[in-house]
């Protein structure tokens, strides 16, 4: 299973225009459907960061790099795990959100290197690191959202 | 300005929509340090609420963003995660949050807490 972002971006192109050319294509439907509906999600995060300042100060935009890492990633997640809410940090970064509440969240930046930092908090017990990904998510992530 | 104390009220300006959920809760990104390594926050003390959202709203206009809200965290609790609350005006009542680790793990897990203490998204009057 596999998702290929398409993206190419001209320099003067309106966000229409930049939006048309962002194209999500899948060579399969059949296990990962339910992740479809966070591919608008990405293109609403991407076009909404490319303003500048977005984040109140100079803030990095998110990059085709990483969006296509995010698309990956987005596709490699076990099919147990349910759809993730979609975030940006002020360093470009995509962010990864399964939440219940405050005291219960796992939160996971993709950086384009293809690094996963991630952070959990579990009520009282909390972890966090780094793992890289290798076109398979890392099963130390997945183990703590199943903990949620 | 004075001394901070760990009671003090500092409000973190919502400047994105990404920051805040649906149920109002603040997401952890809107702590994140920018990528000087400091979290910009505004001391409560000494100023009224008018004066407070009149600096919110100056901060989202100088960065041509819109202010949803605002968020309160106590000073004591940035303290608790082993961050430095150092006042540095101008703008009045500015103060910026230091100390961070490099690793962004590291600034994650700290946002995380920040996030879990601090107040639901407060709209301006």
């Amino acid at each position: 299973m596999k998702t290929i972002l398409h993206a190419s971006f001209t320099p003067g192109f309106s966000d229409t225009a930049e939006f048309s050319t962002l194209q999500l294509a899948h060579a399969s439907r059949s296990a990962t459907s339910h992740r479809e509906e966070l591919n608008d999600s990405l293109i609403d995060l991407y076009l909404e960061t490319k303003q500048e300042n977005w984040a109140g100060y100079p803030s990095a935009s998110l990059s085709t790099s990483c969006l296509r890492m995010v698309s990956d990633i987005l596709q490699a997640l076990p099919a147990d795990i349910e759809n993730p809410n979609l975030g940006a940090d002020p360093d470009g970064q995509v962010t990864l959100e399964w939440y219940r509440n405050p005291a219960r969240l796992v939160s996971v930046s993709v950086d384009p290197q293809g690094y996963l930092h991630y952070a959990a908090l579990m009520g009282s017990k909390k972890a966090y690191g780094t793992e890289p990904y290798f076109d398979e998510f890392p099963q130390s992530i997945s183990e703590l959202i199943r903990l949620l | 300005m004075t001394g901070i104390d760990n009671t003090e009220l500092l409000a973190r300006f919502i400047v994105s929509s990404k920051w805040y959920r649906a149920d109002q809760t603040i997401k952890p990104e809107a702590f994140l340090p920018h990528p000087e390594g400091k979290l910009s926050v505004t001391r409560h003390s000494g100023i009224t609420k008018t004066e407070l959202w009149q600096i919110g709203r100056e901060v989202a206009l100088s960065r041509q963003a819109n202010l949803h809200g605002r968020t309160d965290l106590l000073a004591g609790d940035c303290r608790k995660q082993g961050l430095h609350v150092v006042p540095d005006e101008p703008p009045k009542n500015h103060v910026h949050v230091e100390n961070w680790p490099s690793e962004k793990s590291a600034q994650k897990m700290i946002a995380l807490e920040l996030a879990k203490v601090s107040s639901n998204l407060i709209r301006q009057e």
